[in-house]
């Protein structure tokens, strides 16, 4: 299978750390941690629960700050914006998809992308996102009308939208069953591999870091390792 | 225990939003002591009133008479039923004021006993001690008029009769039952010790001076136990026929005693009428912020009950926050109103003074706020609580229900919406949603607009009465009025006065119009057709001229005598034309409002009749037509044209042919006090009103009545701030994920804080909408409750009445999404993100 080699790279964190410190003691959700995501990337980070992977991803989003270190994005750090500064990142160059979705129960599947599509100047149509992650015939259902795996596949239809160089998934299939998690992924990898988008994948589940250009594991709020995968797989090929 | 836990949680969760059960509180409480403070006030009033009648015995009726022997009181004392009967001779006087260098004050001087005090409207004497019982000229002084002017006993007092001065000492300071309320009679809704004072002499000093003995005119009596009251009045009128008697006036019809039971009982509408409002809208929250609280724990509640608590201790539970929030509310507003009572009180008490204060704590009062508080709150929060026991576990443990979403009916059928962003049209949709919410923050509109319009509509109805009274009615700058009917050139010759711009002729002479049965003592003034110094209204605000022919009688006049124009009534003079005593029934009087502000008109004992009593036998009865039916915010009076007026009454009275009584006069300003001391000065004027100083006055009553105004307006903020806080900020913290996602996705604080604020504004929108008219309504309906002989006002309120509610509310609104907004800042996305419940 073939993909555009990773390249420039899009996000570099330079002992970018985070610890919360609950009266004395000082808690170390993420210790210095130094890697970078290159555009088009499909990294997925696996580790068990607690070993600050959802830390990462909300540092790297831009809706935490480090404590310690440094977050580049195109080479202009997230510790220096404030608050506006950062709304602006995430609106335009950031996708979030959530575990648990997060859509807004007042509006349709269509309408929940349409309200993303207005925060840019030029979105992709939200009618094609939903055609194609397979909604086409699902535009005027309310969240509360989906499955699970239909949400997700809303609100990855959200995120995308806005055309963002880089997007966050957290556990995105963590909820789904194995057929509609494949599909999920099988978006997710369409976008890093024919748009370009950077895609940064959290999962506790191993056999889905086959599909990853890159692997990172971490254990302790550490980094133990950062491999690249010589054979990507494709969604369709994963079993789990 | 498995309470104790639950005990814990209780608090857990009161500490969890304690702004907004205070902010419940706080509405319970204002409610509680609204009710408390203001219905004490009532009752503390209502029984000193009445302890004071009875102590000092004030006599159960009184017949007003020309002139009565003496001898017939013990006739009178035969009536079945009656007990004590006196006769008293009243008389009105002017007295010389230091202060009052031009102006003159008027009194009135009633017999006392020759002996001893009275039996019946006794007198509480406040200092000094009673006329001695020789010649000695000696009187008791009214209180309010002697604190008004600072006399003390020991001061002497100089009285106008017949134009001699004649000096007095004064004895003693007393208060009456006659005159808590110190009126001139019924129509004049305004007491004032500037212009009028009450004064006690013996009967023998009385005579001396008037030529009374043996005789009296005025009488007193007072029931048996048990004994029949009408039957006696009924009896009494007959007896005292022949001796010209006025319609005998019980007791609660007399001037000061009728006013102060009007007065209560406006009062005690408003004391009930404001605190329902705070506790509907206490009612509401209370249910809103618990069953949004049951809500959100319905997992929890689905858990414990899964883990074996009863239904009864879960129901118990949440009914044990409305408890707390009722109780902790009911004693902080029954305290409050404890002490903001007995302020209040006092503070009416400098207003008006009694003779026998009956103020106690209202234990009643206070049990009947706190209990009421505690039964609304508990109820509006058992539907909840109920709705918490009655939720099956294996439901409510799977997490939350979801939302159901629903494209609302007004979206579809106003599709020039999908023109918005769909961030913009996210409010409606939420406003929409949570219906329960959406009402309780419109009904917190409607309330603190109906509350303000309500209040402040009042004040500007009497405002806009009396300011259409004094600048569209009346357009003279003096009235003068002559002691006896002169000849028209004695206004031609005040025409032609340096800095008089124009004079106008008046008569005015009272009359007793009579149809349908019923009759009413009215005056008639005679105005030139053409004359621009008064003018008239139709009720539906046309102007309408002086006719040539007929009479214009007042609505309300026309209301009870059920008068229309075109129809006939008939005019003639009352039986007593002189109102000795003007508390003898409906005796109405010119303006009633300018002389309670202290400047009198011409007064028609001494205008129309001198001390001649001839007109006793005097006849006039005739049809005439009613040629329009006028509006008059202020007092009630009759008009007809100079000519009509002179025709009328010429003959009975025997006037000169161009016969005038009163000068309306148009002044420039800078000469009005010249022209006001030039009229002192003629002959014959017996006093000159000027219109400048009516209005002062009545700007000093507004003012004092500015207190409650302004309490009034700062508890409808609270209403409107309380409710619009709750539910911002129980709105934001509901939807903490969703805002927190938009965060995410790049929507910006601002932004977000807009979106919530939106519903707020919708909510107020769709209030003001609702409670402006609606408020307007119901201060009509208020105001409406005011009416009487002397007052027809029309219920107004200005424009700026209506901005003060739409602007304030609207700030008041704003500021109170502060808190929610602030709550918008400080989500922790990370969190909100990740959580589920
Ligand atoms: N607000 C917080 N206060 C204190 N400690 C925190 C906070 N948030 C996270 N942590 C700690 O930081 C560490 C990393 O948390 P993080 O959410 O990144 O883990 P994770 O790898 O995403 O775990 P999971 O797979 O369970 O989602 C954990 O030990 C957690 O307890
Ligand atoms: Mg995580």
């Amino acid at each position: 299978m073939e993909h555009t080699p990773p390249n420039e790279t899009l996000v570099r964190l330079e002992g970018a750390a985070k610890s919360y410190t609950m009266g004395k003691i000082v808690v170390p959700a993420l210790k210095p941690t130094t890697f970078s995501v290159l555009q088009g990337d499909l990294l997925v980070v696996l580790g068990p629960s607690g070993s600050g992977k959802t830390t990462l991803l909300n540092l790297i989003g831009g809706i935490d700050t480090p404590t310690d270190g440094h977050i580049f994005f195109k080479e202009k750090d997230l510790a220096c914006m404030n608050d506006a500064e950062l709304t602006q990142y995430r609106r335009y160059s950031v996708g979030f998809v959530f575990q648990f979705f997060n859509l807004v129960p007042t509006l349709t599947a269509l309408e929940n992308v349409q309200l993303v599509a207005e925060l840019v100047p030029n979105p992709l149509n939200a009618q094609d996102m939903l055609d194609s992650v397979g909604l086409g015939d699902k535009l005027n259902r309310f969240p509360s009308e989906l499955s699970g795996g239909e949400q997700q596949r809303v609100a990855i239809a959200r995120a995308l939208v806005k055309r963002p160089e880089l997007i966050l998934a957290d556990e995105p299939t963590g909820n789904l069953d194995f057929e509609t998690g494949i599909r999920v992924l099988k978006i997710l990898h369409d976008q890093a591999v024919t748009s370009g988008i950077a895609v940064l994948m959290v999962t506790h589940n191993t056999p889905i870091a086959s599909i990853a250009h890159r692997i990172i594991h971490m254990r302790s709020g550490e980094i133990v390792s950062l491999a690249a995968n010589p054979n990507p797989l494709d969604p369709e090929e994963v079993q789990w | 225990m498995v309470t104790s836990k639950l005990n814990l949680k209780l608090i857990r969760d009161l500490r969890f939003s304690p702004l907004m059960f205070g902010g419940i509180v706080l509405l319970v409480a204002v409610g509680v002591m609204l009710f408390v403070a203001a219905y004490s006030l009532y009752l503390n009033l209502q029984s000193s009133y009445a302890t004071s009648y009875s102590r000092l015995n004030l006599a159960d009726f009184s017949v007003q008479v020309q002139s009565a022997p003496q001898e017939v009181l013990s006739t009178l004392r035969q009536i079945p039923g009656v007990g004590e009967v006196e006769g008293r001779t009243i008389e009105e006087v002017e007295m010389e004021q230091p202060e009052m260098i031009s102006r003159k004050v008027e009194g009135r001087i009633i017999s006392l006993p020759d002996i001893g005090e009275p039996k019946l409207n006794q007198l509480k004497l406040l200092s000094g001690a009673y006329p001695r019982q020789d010649s000695a000229r000696e009187l008791l002084l009214e209180s309010s008029f002697a604190g008004y002017y600072g006399y003390r006993p020991g001061d002497s007092l100089n009285i106008v009769i017949l134009d001699d001065k004649v000096k007095f000492r004064i004895a003693g300071i007393v208060q009456s039952p006659e005159y808590i309320y110190v009126v001139r009679g019924r129509g004049y809704p305004l007491p004032n010790p500037r212009t009028f004072g009450v004064m006690w002499m013996r009967k023998g000093m009385v005579d001396e001076m008037f030529g009374t003995s043996g005789s009296v005119n005025d009488v007193e009596v007072g029931m048996a136990p048990g004994g029949n009251r009408r039957t006696a009045m009924r009896l009494a009128s007959k007896i005292l026929s022949p001796y010209g008697a006025d319609e005998p006036v019980a007791s609660e019809n007399q001037a000061s005693v009728e006013l102060l039971r009007l007065d209560l009982a406006g009062h005690r509408r408003l004391a009930i009428f404001f605190p329902i409002l705070f506790f509907t809208i206490s009612s509401l929250s209370i249910y809103n912020l618990l069953g949004r609280m049951v809500y959100s724990q319905r997992s929890q509640i689905g858990f414990m009950r899964a883990v074996g608590f009863s239904r009864l201790a879960i129901g118990v539970h949440y009914l044990e926050f409305s408890i707390l929030v009722g109780v902790a509310g009911g004693v902080i507003g029954g305290v409050a109103g404890y002490y903001i009572g007995i302020w209040v009180t006092k503070l009416g008490t400098t207003l008006v003074q009694i003779p026998y204060y009956n103020i106690t704590p209202r234990w009643g009062v206070i049990a009947v706020g706190i209990i009421s508080a505690l039964l609304v709150i508990v109820v509006s929060g058992a539907f909840p609580a109920l709705s918490a026991a009655r939720l099956v576990p294996a439901q409510a443990i799977r997490a939350e229900a979801p939302i159901v979403g629903r494209v609302p009916i007004i979206e579809r059928y106003l599709p020039f919406l999908d023109k918005f962003t769909l961030l913009s049209r996210l409010p409606l949709r939420n406003f929409l949603r949570n219906i329960r919410r959406t009402v309780s923050m419109i009904a917190g509109v409607v309330s603190a607009v109906t509350l303000m319009l309500v209040s402040y509509g009042l004040l500007d109805s009497m405002k806009a009465s009396i300011d259409f009274y004094l600048t569209y009615s009346i357009h003279y700058d003096i009235l003068a009025a002559y002691l006896h009917p002169q000849d028209q050139v004695a206004m031609e010759r005040i025409e032609r006065w340096k800095g008089v711009i124009r004079a106008e002729p008046v008569l005015v002479l009272p009359a007793k119009l009579v149809h349908a049965g019923r009759s009413q003592n009215i005056l008639v003034y005679g105005l030139r057709p053409g004359d621009r110094l008064m003018l008239l209204v139709e009720p539906d605000g046309r102007k309408v001229d002086i006719a040539k022919v007929g009479l214009m009688v007042p609505e309300l006049t026309a209301k009870k005598l059920k008068l229309r124009s075109g129809g006939r009534v008939r005019i003639t003079l009352p039986k007593q034309t002189i109102p000795e005593t003007p508390d003898a029934g409906a005796t109405q009087t010119l303006n009633p409002l300018l002389r309670a502000a202290g400047i009198h008109g011409p007064s028609p004992r001494q205008s129309i009749l001198g001390s001649s009593r001839a007109l006793l036998e005097t006849k006039m009865d005739r049809p005439v037509q009613v040629s329009a039916v006028t509006y008059q915010p202020v007092g009630s009076t009759a008009y007809a044209s100079i000519e009509q007026v002179r025709l009328w009454y010429g003959r009975p009275l025997d006037l000169p042919p161009k016969a005038i009584n009163a000068v309306a006069i148009k002044v420039e300003p800078k000469y009005l006090q010249t022209v006001e001391r030039k009229l002192y000065g003629l002959d014959g004027v017996a006093s000159a009103e000027v219109v400048r100083y009516i209005r002062e006055e009545i700007q000093r009553l507004l003012s004092q009545s500015s207190v409650f105004f302004n309490a009034m307006l700062a508890f409808s903020i609270v209403l409107a701030a309380v409710i619009m806080f709750n539910s911002t900020l129980m709105n934001v913290i509901e939807r903490t994920r969703e805002i927190a996602t938009l965060r995410t996705m790049g929507v910006s604080v601002r932004s977000a804080s807009l979106l919530i604020t939106a519903e707020s504004i919708m909510a107020y929108v769709v209030g003001i909408m609702a409670g402006v008219p609606f408020g307007s309504w119901l201060a009509g309906r208020f105001v409406g409750l005011y009416e009487s002989e002397s007052f027809n006002m029309q219920a107004v309120i200005f424009p700026g009445t209506y901005w003060i509610a739409i602007l304030g509310v609207l700030a008041t609104i704003l500021i109170a999404q502060l808190p929610g907004i602030l709550y918008i800042r400080k989500i922790e996305l990370t969190k909100a993100t990740k959580d589920i419940g």
